[in-house]
């Protein structure tokens, strides 16, 4: 038997002593009217060659290369990693005839929900745009910015050049930061199960067959409005996020001596963390304050279970923030939340179970007593998709999904 | 919710356990009788209380509740099966009309499912009501307890013989340990049982054998075998407490690798024990239906099912406990008859399938156990034993014998 996440494709950093590269992007095609099975693995194989030649140091269009510019190529694309899922509309019936994949879609494949709410709690943007679903994603990460933008161009020129039979329909950049923090100004991705169980929280199981070793990949992009965060205090702040803002120390208890409820962090344990330190930061221990329990980080592990425990409901989360632009009403920006789960389902569950997401768009208690903060409304979705993440296959993950003739 | 009435107080037996979902059912002898049943089958599971990190009863320092949650959809048999071929089984009807229940619904809830001729759905039900606490009710008062059946079948009378078999629950001189007999004999016979827990006319109690409230017990004395214990994350070297995987494999016959259910009480349990809380089973005991995801469901207009199209019962909702938790007990799904289409004509959002099989619906129940704690204590927190637990690394599912059930549902098709 393979190696737990062993076939779980590059691009997802999981492993000891892995972190998630500063720059991502992805980019979503659709398959072309008309073309089929055959089409689509000539297309997916060319991208997967050109994508590992570019790690080589070999680009397309300069041909046979000197030493030097070589190493230079190298250099810029050697951090680069590439991950290829397939969305529901890859195995459509209705949308490609005849249909593309030779499997079924899997149970909870599919497109999100675009009559009224996404999910209960997170409504659609003013502006939502449907450019975060498509059949194929690719997502790409690497260290530097140049490196994802220079892939995904080159991917577009190459459809262009030898007339593949996809065609782009959206992207999305993401940056990861260096202090770990997020727009909110609080620390971000701590909670992010223990090293070793991650494969056990990622690894898709064998129904369908195919998938067996593979992922499922969520892809949310959630627009923040962040002068409705800012208006609030930082101790409403640290209530509803269920973290110490300087610090990211869980909260322990509320202070209601003065009235008002007050927030009371775990002390700083600074760098050098005892392995009883470190786990109650990752994931802060139970509480016996109901307003802590509707906390986001209480709401979001509600079990405090390990991956090992299904209802737990644990994914592995490598999200990157965005900033779209700035304007004359403020920066437009917010975060590339992407999850890595066994099942779709997990997702599903934590997005529409009160007491988890479901009745909350981010934190704080549904039902504030007196003096508590309510739950604010302040993330919308802008993009989303899932997506199958096959395992690691020759020539391409998922290439048996797309056996022509 | 641990308040008790003067009443209650003055009871000699001094082991005070209400009854499921807050119900009001049982006169004082029932009541005594369910609470000395809860404490036998607490007293089997723990033999040394002082040992163990569950205590019997509240003490006073447990003055905080915590939840643990999980959906009733029998994940191990959907993991064996696959999620379609476990969908269906798990609605199997059979000569005894809840083969599937009987055999494979085994998160600590049970559903039947009604179908009109054309085979689609008309109408969902499910129970999280303890057998035990059954017995007791059926023992102590009999006439109640035909009440209730008939207002959960819908029937206007029930005969007796089919709830308590060839006993006369209302002979002179008819016992508690008689009536207890018959019924057990007839409501929970596993070949032959009563149509009103069948699943035929009704759904009163749980049958399959690991949802009980012994079952539910034993899990918890598990757990406490994993409290002291640690080991050295195998990746990070740190640390940690047991995983579920790796505390069943090791320590107990009681939990079962890869439900929804057992490895999440197992977990939650160490952590709190680890963290040297007194932890007890809320008062009153039991497996509570705490919501469903309703926003999941989508009618032929695209619209979400209204609130009323679910009926929750068996146990007090949020607005009637005093500590605001939801402790249903039953559930009923149902769509007016003037809607225009059926319960099968509903669609999952989040599969973009039909509703044609209970378990899809299940998958959406979400069950909890509420635990009742005290504080955490720090002093001595390294005082723990440390193990290397030689465990696969793939966790013990059983499913040869879910798949045998599989294959005598095929079999039973023809």
């Amino acid at each position: 038997m393979a190696e737990p996440g062993s076939l779980i494709q590059e691009g997802i950093y999981f492993r000891a002593g892995e972190r998630a590269p500063a720059s991502y992007r992805l980019v979503v095609f659709d398959v072309r009217p008309g073309a089929n099975a055959g089409d689509v693995a000539h297309a997916l194989e060319r991208m997967w060659v050109t994508l590992a030649q570019m790690r080589d140091g070999t680009v397309r269009d300069l041909g046979e290369l000197s030493q030097r510019h070589a190493k230079e190529i190298k250099a810029q694309y050697q951090s680069l990693r590439a991950l290829v899922g397939f969305g529901a509309s890859a195995f459509a019936d209705r949308e490609h005839g005849p249909p593309l994949a030779t499997s079924p879609r899997p149970d909870f494949l599919v497109r999100l929900n675009r009559k009224g709410r996404a999910f209960p709690a997170l409504p659609w943007s003013a502006d939502p745009t449907s450019q975060g679903e498509g059949d194929i994603a690719v997502q790409l990460t690497a260290d530097r910015a140049d490196a994802v933008n220079c892939a995904a161009v080159e991917l577009c020129t190459l459809i262009a050049d030898d007339e593949l039979a996809l065609a782009a329909v959206g992207s999305f950049d993401g940056a990861g930061r260096q202090d770990g923090r997020g727009w909110l100004g609080f620390h971000d991705g701590v909670s992010n199960i223990e090293t070793s169980q991650r494969a056990t929280a990622m690894e898709a199981g064998a129904d369908p067959p195919w998938m067996q070793g593979g992922t499922y990949m969520a892809f949310l992009r959630l627009a923040v409005d962040l002068a409705a965060w800012r208006a609030l205090s930082r101790e409403t702040q640290e209530l509803l996020v269920g973290r110490d803002k300087q610090t990211g120390s869980g909260l322990v208890a509320v202070d209601r001596q003065s009235g008002a409820p007050r927030p009371v962090a775990a002390p700083d344990p600074g760098d050098d963390m005892s392995d009883a330190e470190l786990a109650d930061y990752q994931d802060p221990p139970q509480s016996t304050d109901p307003l802590l329990e509707a906390s986001h980080v209480h709401r979001a592990n509600q079990n405090r279970s390990s991956p090992h425990a299904a209802a737990g409901l644990r994914m592995f989360r490598q999200g990157y923030d965005y900033l779209d632009t700035i304007g004359p009403d403020g920066p437009r920006l917010g975060l590339n939340f992407v999850s890595f789960q066994s099942n779709l389902s997990v997702l599903e569950h934590v997005l529409h179970l009160p007491g988890w997401l479901g009745d909350v768009n981010f934190g704080g208690p549904s039902e504030p007593g007196d003096g508590e903060p309510g739950p604010p409304s302040f993330i919308a979705l802008d993009a989303g998709g899932f997506y199958a993440v096959p395992p690691r296959a020759t020539p391409f993950p998922g290439a048996s999904l797309f056996k022509s003739g | 919710m641990c308040a008790q009435s003067p009443a209650k107080q003055q009871m000699s037996y001094g082991y005070l356990m209400q009854e499921p979902g807050a119900l009001d059912a049982l006169g004082p002898d029932g009541l005594l009788a369910w609470a000395q049943t809860v404490r036998r089958a607490y007293d089997a599971a723990v033999p040394d209380p002082l040992q163990s990190i569950v205590a019997p009863v509240a003490e006073a320092s447990m003055d905080s509740v915590a939840t643990v949650d999980w959906m009733a959809l029998p994940l191990r048999v959907a993991e064996c099966l696959t999620r379609a071929k476990a969908l269906e089984a798990c609605d199997w009807l059979g000569p005894s009309g809840w083969e599937g229940r009987a055999r494979l619904q085994e998160e600590y809830a049970e559903w039947r499912v009604l179908r009109g001729r054309d085979g689609a759905m008309l109408r969902f039900e499910m129970t999280t009501e303890l057998q035990e606490y059954w017995r007791v009710f059926a023992a102590y008062d009999p006439a109640a307890t035909l009440r209730t059946v008939a207002e959960l079948s819908g029937d206007r009378q029930v005969d007796p013989a089919e709830v308590y078999g060839r006993t006369d629950p209302f002979a002179s001189g008819s016992t508690p340990q008689e009536r207890d007999v018959g019924f057990a004999s007839k409501f929970l016979d596993r070949n032959n049982p009563s149509r009103y827990n069948s699943g035929e006319c009704s759904l009163c109690c749980m049958v399959h054998r690991s949802n009980t409230l012994s079952a539910l017990l034993e899990l918890a004395a598990t757990a406490a075998v994993a409290v002291p214990l640690e080991c050295r994350d195998p990746s990070s070297g740190r640390r940690r407490y047991l995983t579920a995987t790796e505390s069943i494999a090791l320590f107990s016959n009681a939990a079962q690798q890869g439900r929804a259910s057992d490895p999440v009480l197992v977990e939650r349990l160490t952590h709190l024990g680890a963290e040297r809380r007194r932890i007890c089973f809320d008062d009153p005991v039991g497996v509570y239906i705490v919501g469903i995801e309703r926003e999941r469901l989508r009618t032929p207009d695209g619209s979400v099912p209204p609130q009323s199209w679910f009926t929750f019962g068996r146990g007090a909702g949020s607005e009637q406990s005093p500590d605001g938790r939801a402790r249903y007990q039953h559930l009923s799904i149902e769509i007016p008859d003037d809607a225009g289409f059926e319960l099968g004509d509903l669609v999952d959002v989040a599969t973009d399938q039909r509703i044609c099989w209970g378990g899809q619906l299940a998958d959406m129940v979400q069950l909890a156990v509420y635990l009742r704690i005290g504080p955490a204590k720090t002093e001595n927190a390294d005082d723990k034993t440390r193990i290397d637990p030689a465990v696969p690394a793939e966790p013990a599912l059983g499913c040869s014998g879910i798949e045998r059930h599989y294959n005598e549902f095929i079999a039973s098709r023809g």
